[in-house]
């Protein structure tokens, strides 16, 4: 495992939806851990809300979810000039052939596969942030 | 209908009855019309000739009294008052004479007697120029005058003069000269015996003068004045005196230079009365037997026709669909026979009708009940669409529930192991926590083969039908699969098919599963040499091979490794470990892609698996 430094993303606000408060959890532990302000909600709406008062750097939605879904979260802050240009991670299923694309085709940034596993959660997530210019220079490798 | 056979029956039926009849009697009729006519003619023929005889014999006799007298030797030398006397006997002798006078040869009269008056010696005159007295004195014979009617009496007279003969010279030298009344002549025509005219008073007989002149008639009351006619020929059918055709013979009379024809004639219609009666019966006898022959026609007609529109009446009985309908058959005739054919025939369409009908009732049971078949297949086939959408739901929700908690003991786990957010522990819980998260590990991917093989299993394996580099999968294949070689000092080989196309259609993804399963365990099953990956291909496959050096598999285990949860032993699946699902997984998405897998293998030297894929290079 590669090390990173522990202030990798500090004081980042984030934004991670998810219905599965453990699942939750873990990646909040996980990001907080790298130094960022990880802010939850465990629906859509709520999802949306915290993002419109936070303005974090970048939002890790679930797809599939009570009240609003991922999909919902997506077309609304396309819709909202004010959060449109934060970028979002989707959250996709292991056996959910097909959602990545769609995802991506969506709005989604990128993807990232369920179950987030501590060794390779905060690899994957950099390699996608790298894509992301302004975030990318921001990163404190 | 004019043709009918109704009509065609009656009118044959009429003419052969009635057309011999006719011939019959065409035939007959003239035949006796000739016959009757020829008698006729012999019947006038006699009557004329007897008559003219009597006529004849009537002259005769009187030329004979007046010859008697003549020839008295001394009537020319006696007294005129003797003269006379003689005169007078002959005259009341015979009433025929009108007058009678005795000339002496110089023409000059002598003597004479009349019926009506006294001739007195001074009434007496010379008949020297008279024909009666020139034509006797000269020739010496008798002569008549025509028929003359008298100035006085306005009797019909004719003259006759007889040469008295001097009997030293045998020359005429006195004539005796007789008015004779023509009356009597009517009176023998007259006179004829009814018997004789045969058929009535039709009968007509009379006498023409050589002027032609009528001058007798049987009928007394037929005028004689200015009646003229000329016979044609001596007898035949022709129009007689009264203009009204008539079968007439004719018989001449020679008096002195006078020429007589007594004529016979009786009107056709008299004389053929038995003919015309014939034929009028003929007639009568023709229609009897036309108006007989016509009822018994048309009842014979109505005989046979009856049947026949009846059978036609019941045919459209049964044209309309009345096939209970039966002709009568009772009769013994052909038309029976054909009443009985017609039955037979309409028992056997109905029998045919209804063997049709049942057969559409089988039909229509056949369709009904197919019908049925088909709506439970739906049914069915709703059913199992419903159990594989619920499979489906199922396979999905027992995903997301199972997986859920397992992901939480993963992150939790590691974030323990990683000591991420300050947590400790000690070495010992260390162990435990590596084995907790090793057999979470296990469950899961247990979990995620067990529905891999359960989508395949539900039908629900979705396919894609993408564009990709089989050159590239490879070589993601030989990074994944690299490490885990390298890891455990095995050589990993990859050889490519440079005749590989750029681009291949199908499911990466479900092909990468097929090879890296079998990569994972040629890997795990190999502890020294090599595992080799060869990628190449064919016209239309494309062929996938992983062949190492490992343990091999038993002859007896290579008929089930694909099975699930087969493995070579319970030895080797506590020594390798393993879910037992990863070649039946192998086997069954291989089969899903249209593709085969088999297995060559020698024990303790190595296994050589081959996937072979249909080779797709358009969508």
């Amino acid at each position: 495992m590669i090390e990173l430094p522990t202030d990798l993303l500090k004081d980042w606000d984030i934004v991670v939806i998810d219905d599965e408060e453990d699942s939750l959890m873990v990646a909040q532990v996980i990001l907080d851990e790298y130094g960022a302000n990880t802010h939850v909600a465990t629906n859509g709406e709520e999802g949306l809300t915290l993002i419109r008062n936070v303005r974090p750097k970048f939002v890790i939605s679930d797809l599939s979810m009570p009240v609003l879904d991922g999909w919902g979260v997506i077309n609304n802050m396309l819709k909202d000039p004010a959060i449109k240009d934060i970028p979002a991670i989707a959250l996709t299923a292991h056996a959910m052939v097909g959602d990545r694309e769609r995802a991506v085709a969506a709005g989604f940034h990128n993807y990232l596969t369920k179950p987030l596993t501590v060794e390779t959660f905060i690899q994957d997530l950099v390699n996608l942030l790298i894509d992301i210019p302004n975030l990318a220079n921001e990163l404190n490798i | 209908m004019r043709n009918s056979i109704r009509t065609r029956l009656i009118v044959t039926f009429i003419a052969l009855a009635v057309i011999p009849l006719i011939v019959v009697i065409s035939i007959a009729i003239p035949q006796t019309l000739n016959t009757e006519t020829q008698q006729a003619l012999v019947v006038q023929d006699t009557l004329a000739s007897r008559e003219s005889g009597q006529v004849d014999a009537f002259f005769q006799d009187l030329e004979n009294q007046l010859q008697i007298i003549s020839r008295q030797g001394d009537l020319l030398t006696v007294t005129p008052a003797q003269q006379q006397i003689v005169l007078s006997g002959l005259l009341v002798h015979q009433n025929a004479f009108e007058r009678i006078f005795l000339l002496n040869s110089q023409g000059q009269e002598q003597a004479g007697v009349s019926r009506s008056f006294a001739i007195a010696s001074s009434d007496l005159v010379s008949r020297a120029q008279a024909d009666e007295y020139k034509v006797p004195i000269s020739s010496n014979q008798i002569y008549y005058s025509s028929v003359h009617v008298d100035e006085t009496t306005g009797e019909s007279l004719i003259t006759v003069g007889i040469p008295i003969e001097d009997f030293s010279t045998g020359k005429a030298n006195a004539v005796l000269v007789a008015d004779l009344r023509f009356v009597v002549v009517q009176d023998i025509i007259g006179n004829t015996e009814p018997s004789d005219l045969l058929r009535g008073n039709q009968n007509n007989i009379y006498m023409l003068d050589s002027t032609n002149r009528v001058v007798a008639h049987s009928d007394p009351s037929v005028s004689l004045r200015d009646l003229r006619f000329i016979p044609v020929g001596k007898s035949g059918v022709q129009n007689g005196l009264r203009g009204i055709s008539s079968v007439l013979a004719t018989s001449e009379i020679q008096l002195g230079d006078q020429t007589f024809t007594v004529v016979a004639e009786t009107p056709v219609s008299q004389a053929l009365a038995s003919v015309y009666n014939t034929g009028i019966l003929s007639v009568v006898l023709t229609g009897v037997v036309l108006a007989i022959a016509v009822i018994i026609a048309v009842l014979l007609a109505n005989e046979i026709i009856k049947p026949i529109l009846s059978l036609a009446v019941t045919a459209q009985g049964i044209q309309a669909g009345n096939f209970s309908q039966r002709a009568n058959a009772n009769r013994k005739d052909e038309i029976g026979q054909l009443a009985r054919a017609f039955n037979s025939m309409t028992d056997q369409l109905q029998q045919s009708l209804k063997g049709l009908q049942d057969h559409v009732q089988d039909l229509e049971n056949a369709r009904v009940e197919r019908e049925k078949l088909i709506k439970d297949l739906q049914a069915a086939k709703r059913l199992a669409e419903e159990n594989s959408r619920l499979k489906s739901e199922f396979l999905s929700t027992m995903s997301h529930e199972l997986r859920t908690p397992l992901n939480a003991i993963e992150g939790f786990t590691g974030i323990i192991l990683n000591r991420i957010g300050g947590t400790d522990f000690n070495a010992k819980a260390e162990g435990y926590l590596v084995r907790i998260r090793s057999n979470s590990k296990r469950l899961l991917q247990l979990i995620n083969d067990f529905l891999d093989l359960s989508r395949v299993e539900a039908g629900r394996l979705e396919l894609a039908n993408q564009p990709f580099s089989p050159i590239h999968l490879a070589k993601r294949w030989q990074d994944e699969i690299g490490i885990l070689a390298e890891k455990k000092g095995v050589q990993f080989v990859i050889s490519l098919d440079p005749t590989l196309p750029e681009t291949v259609y199908g499911d990466e993804e479900a092909i990468s599963k097929v090879i890296l399963n079998l990569l994972g365990n040629a890997i795990k099953f190999t502890e020294h040499g090599q595992v080799a990956l060869t990628v190449d291909r064919t016209d239309s496959l494309w062929g996938i091979t992983v062949e190492d050096s490992g343990i091999g598999i038993p002859p007896h285990a290579r008929e089930f490794i694909f099975e699930e949860f087969r493995q070579v032993d319970q030895t080797s699946k506590r020594k390798y470990g393993g879910t037992g699902l990863g070649l039946a997984i192998v086997q069954k998405y291989t089969r899903a892609m249209g593709g085969t897998v088999q297995v060559k293998s020698e024990l303790g030297k190595g296994s050589t698996f081959s996937v072979s894929l249909p080779l797709k290079t358009t969508a």
